[in-house]
């Protein structure tokens, strides 16, 4: 009897140390492959969770998280540095929103679609039909009565002012947030503002704050 | 004066009331540490699920004692990040 019961209590922590183990390498692969897609080595992330084996125990992974979230991704930057991508943002939200935005590079097979784009929703008010016609290089979605031509009123009170920023390279459509509170998504992704200027032309829907609206084809 | 049975059933009333009050003060205190571990977890989460494009609020699975953890880690690892990847590199 008492065997049994020493038997069955070995076996607990067996049975707990082998799941400490299989997850432990599912962590550390999981690991490897999250920092990968950032853009970083690897074995940065593997390392990081198996030095939860030495006698720092779990507080180097765990600062090493803080360290992750926080700090700047190379995907960032390669991203941007792709032929087509869009210009490299400014690491911190722009201060001045109501500045000229630098402009798009050239797309790299210019197709002949000269037609503008058309931005359509609903909003507290009613209905809201922004035309994007590529008169101006950018234009500036404000929530806020529209003072200039090349900006675009979405009268809601969840779109800040200014709210977010259009950019027009050729037959291209770029996104840009500006810090707003309300938040700006494409395609339900959200978008930050450190992310900096994206290319929307083939999305589908971009939400400013909870105004959804429908990207077309003028 | 009190019977024998009597003393023997106050004093193990006594001690099991006061192994009930330790045992709520132990998992009460193992909530509050697990929610407190949780939180330091669930911050850089939270700004890492938002960079990758995912919710926010994915990273409160690391409230889910034990596997919390693992799950959060493999959406983040095994599916396509909306915000988009970096490029495969060769090691």
């Amino acid at each position: 009897m008492f065997s049994f019961g020493i038997a069955s209590l070995l076996g607990l922590f067996g049975l707990t140390s082998a799941f400490a183990l299989v997850a432990l390498v599912l962590m550390a692969w999981m690991a490897w492959r999250i920092v990968a897609k950032a853009g970083l080595p690897g074995w940065l992330g593997l390392i990081a969770v198996l030095l939860s084996l030495t006698g720092v125990g779990a507080i180097v992974p765990v600062i090493a998280l803080w360290v992750f979230a926080y700090m700047g991704w190379p995907r960032d930057d390669m991203r941007l540095a792709l032929p087509g991508g869009m210009p490299t943002p400014s690491p911190s939200p722009n201060p001045n929103p109501t500045a000229p935005p630098a402009a798009l590079p050239p797309p790299m097979t210019a197709l002949p679609d000269r037609r503008g784009w058309r931005l359509s929703g609903t909003v507290a008010g009613g209905s809201v039909s922004l035309a994007v016609d590529g008169s101006a290089p950018a234009y500036l979605l404000t929530g806020a009565a529209a003072s200039a031509p090349n900006e675009l009123c979405v009268p809601d009170p969840s779109v800040a002012s200014p709210h977010a920023r259009l950019l027009i390279a050729g037959t291209r459509l770029g996104l840009e947030d500006l810090g707003s509170p309300g938040g700006t998504f494409i395609d339900g992704a959200r978008l930050l503002p450190e992310h900096g200027p994206r290319d929307i032309s083939a999305a589908r829907k971009i939400r400013l704050g909870s105004v959804e609206l429908a990207l077309s084809k003028a | 004066m009190p019977d024998v049975w009597s003393i023997v059933v106050w004093m193990l009333g006594t001690g099991v009331a006061w192994l009930m009050t330790f045992g709520a003060l132990v998992a009460f205190l193992f909530v509050i540490g697990h929610v407190l571990v949780a939180l330091v977890l669930i911050i850089p989460t939270w700004r890492i699920c938002t960079r990758a494009g995912f919710s926010g609020a994915l990273s409160l699975l690391h409230l889910v004692p034990v596997v919390g953890t693992l799950v959060v880690m493999a959406i983040l690892a095994f599916s396509d990040w909306p915000a988009g990847e970096a490029p495969p590199q060769k090691v």
